[in-house]
């Protein structure tokens, strides 16, 4: 393998082994995964007070100082709402699900005395082939309990970020030290190109997560259904897995709708909400928003692969990892081309006029 | 009441490497222009790399991708012509190299050795197209000093081309 190539393959082979090991022990990574998280989204801001000339850790304490005092006042009730709701959510769920069999049973008997083949049509609908369904989504509302059990990790969290944040420059620092000198410029390209594609995708699909929990739960509020902080907050969540992440989300608010008021007007004045809110982030938000520029064929089978060999995990990894993948196959043909002088030949022919 | 203040902000407020680092950027041309909180956010584009004495930044034929920026220490660079290495120059703390690489990416047209320990602050490429993005004012200056630096050069080129077609002739 020639030389130039090696620095990609092997942070290529390295970044498959930390992935696999990062599946493997999931749940001992998640705080580390978050405290990380949390430690880049805030990263710009601690840097926008050190070039004003603030020492980092004065940055790191504003920054903390101010959180904590939003978190005192403003997120303690929410969240208790939040949890309060989710509880009842689920207690529930089995219920609205009797609810829901029921529902169906009462149509299809409708349906089969209105239309002659209607009810041989709707009888083959066996139980059996939504019942997985029905158990998945049952399930949802115990997953997203579970992530907020994150708040166990109150302490951990904020502890580990703050390492993160204040460790940052000189971890980067001691990274390239350790570097072969000859191939600091490639790790510094390595590393820009993967800042690039993570923070895009990051800073991509926080503001849409909040932008359309918001939207969701002001529609929701207005339309006087029960639970929607809880319902936004889990559309917003949804949006870190593409697609299914809403359909789950807007599932649940048609059905607790439809059950609250006994009508299936509300839930579909319920789904035309999420549709519309939909189809405004995808025609006026996304357009703004950074993103990570898959196509729309990668995009999907990334997320089908993803799920198929990891799960939940795997879906919400997936476009971040094939990104990340991307941007090296991408650095290994630009350094290739490059060094074959094929980049810039086109820039010089074009000049004609002597130098005046 | 007021020094007491101000000892208190330069001890425990602001950092003092900011600082050093700020008022070293000022003296370096391609930065010339340049506001204090730009200064503060080009900054925090460069990356710094001790080298030790012998240990190379790069040997001519290596694609360039981004522009060296001497602190401390001394920088030999060298070219190799013929199968001999001689040294065409000699960095100098406050002086910079390898600015082209910040316009294209091609091969290097000389190697360049750490003649004792050096640091260095590197400004990479892609660093420069995101400042583009995020502080176009800070990647506006630096594009302007470049552009100045490479008519310069052309020129410089051409009359010395000129001179030699003109002697040429004469003779």
């Amino acid at each position: 393998m020639p030389s130039k190539f090696r620095i990609p393959a092997a942070a290529f082979v390295i970044a498959l082994l930390v992935i696999y090991v990062v599946f493997k022990l999931f749940d001992v990574f998640l705080p580390f995964l978050i405290a990380f998280l949390v430690a880049y989204v805030s990263n710009p801001l601690v840097n926008w007070f050190q070039s004003r000339g603030f020492r980092r850790e004065v940055a790191v304490i504003l920054i903390y100082g101010a959180v904590a005092l939003v978190v005192s006042v403003a997120a303690d009730p929410l969240r208790r709402v939040l949890e309060s709701d989710m509880a009842r959510l689920q207690t529930k769920a089995p219920l609205y699900i009797t609810q829901a069999k029921h529902m169906i049973a009462v149509f299809r008997d409708r349906v089969s005395a209105r239309l002659p083949f209607g009810g041989s049509l709707l009888a083959s609908w066996s139980p059996d082939l939504y019942a997985p369904l029905i158990r998945r989504v049952q399930s949802v509302p115990r997953y997203f309990l579970a992530m907020l059990s994150i708040i166990t990790y109150v302490f951990l969290v904020p502890v580990l970020s703050f390492y993160f944040l204040m460790d940052a420059p000189q971890a980067q620092g001691r990274l390239i030290q350790i570097c072969p000198s000859r191939y600091v410029e490639q790790l510094l390209h390595l590393l820009d190109e993967v800042d690039v594609v993570v923070g895009k995708y990051l800073k991509g699909v926080l503001l849409e997560a909040c932008v359309v929990a918001l939207l969701l739960a002001t529609g929701l509020r207005l339309l006087g259904i029960h639970y929607f902080v809880a319902i936004s907050a889990l559309a917003g969540v949804g949006c870190l897995v593409p697609y299914l992440g809403f359909l789950v989300s807007m599932g649940f608010g048609v059905l607790v709708a439809a059950f609250q008021f006994q009508s299936v007007w509300a839930g579909i004045k319920v789904a035309a909400l999420f549709a519309s809110v939909k189809v405004a982030d995808d025609i006026f938000l996304s357009p703004l928003l950074p993103s990570t520029s898959l196509h729309p064929v990668v995009f999907l089978l990334s997320l089908m692969v993803g799920g198929k060999l990891f799960g939940f995990g795997g879906l919400l990894l997936a476009i971040p990892i094939v990104s990340i993948a991307r941007s090296l196959v991408k650095i290994m043909w630009l350094w290739y081309i490059s060094s074959a002088g094929m980049g810039a030949a086109e820039a010089t022919s074009a000049l004609r006029a002597p130098y005046t | 009441m007021a020094s007491f203040l101000k000892d208190f902000q330069k001890r425990f407020l602001f950092d003092r490497d900011i600082t050093r680092q700020k008022a070293f950027m000022r003296t370096i041309p391609i930065f010339a222009g340049l506001r204090g909180r730009e200064l503060g956010r080009l900054i925090q584009s460069l990356y710094l790399r001790t080298y030790q004495k012998g240990e190379p930044l790069f040997n001519q034929g290596d694609i360039g991708r981004a522009l060296f920026i001497l602190e401390s220490g001394h920088i030999a660079l060298l070219r190799q012509d013929n199968g001999s290495e001689n040294k065409i120059y000699t960095v100098t703390p406050g002086e910079f190299f390898g600015e082209m690489a910040l316009l294209e990416e091609r091969p290097r047209t000389a190697s360049a050795r750490a003649e004792e320990t050096s640091r260095l602050y590197l400004l990479y490429r892609t660093e420069l197209d995101e400042l583009v993005h995020a502080a176009p004012r800070i990647a506006a200056v630096i594009f302007r000093h470049l552009a100045e630096r490479l008519s310069g050069r052309l020129r410089e080129r051409q009359d010395t081309r000129l001179a030699e077609t003109l002697l040429s002739r004469a003779l």
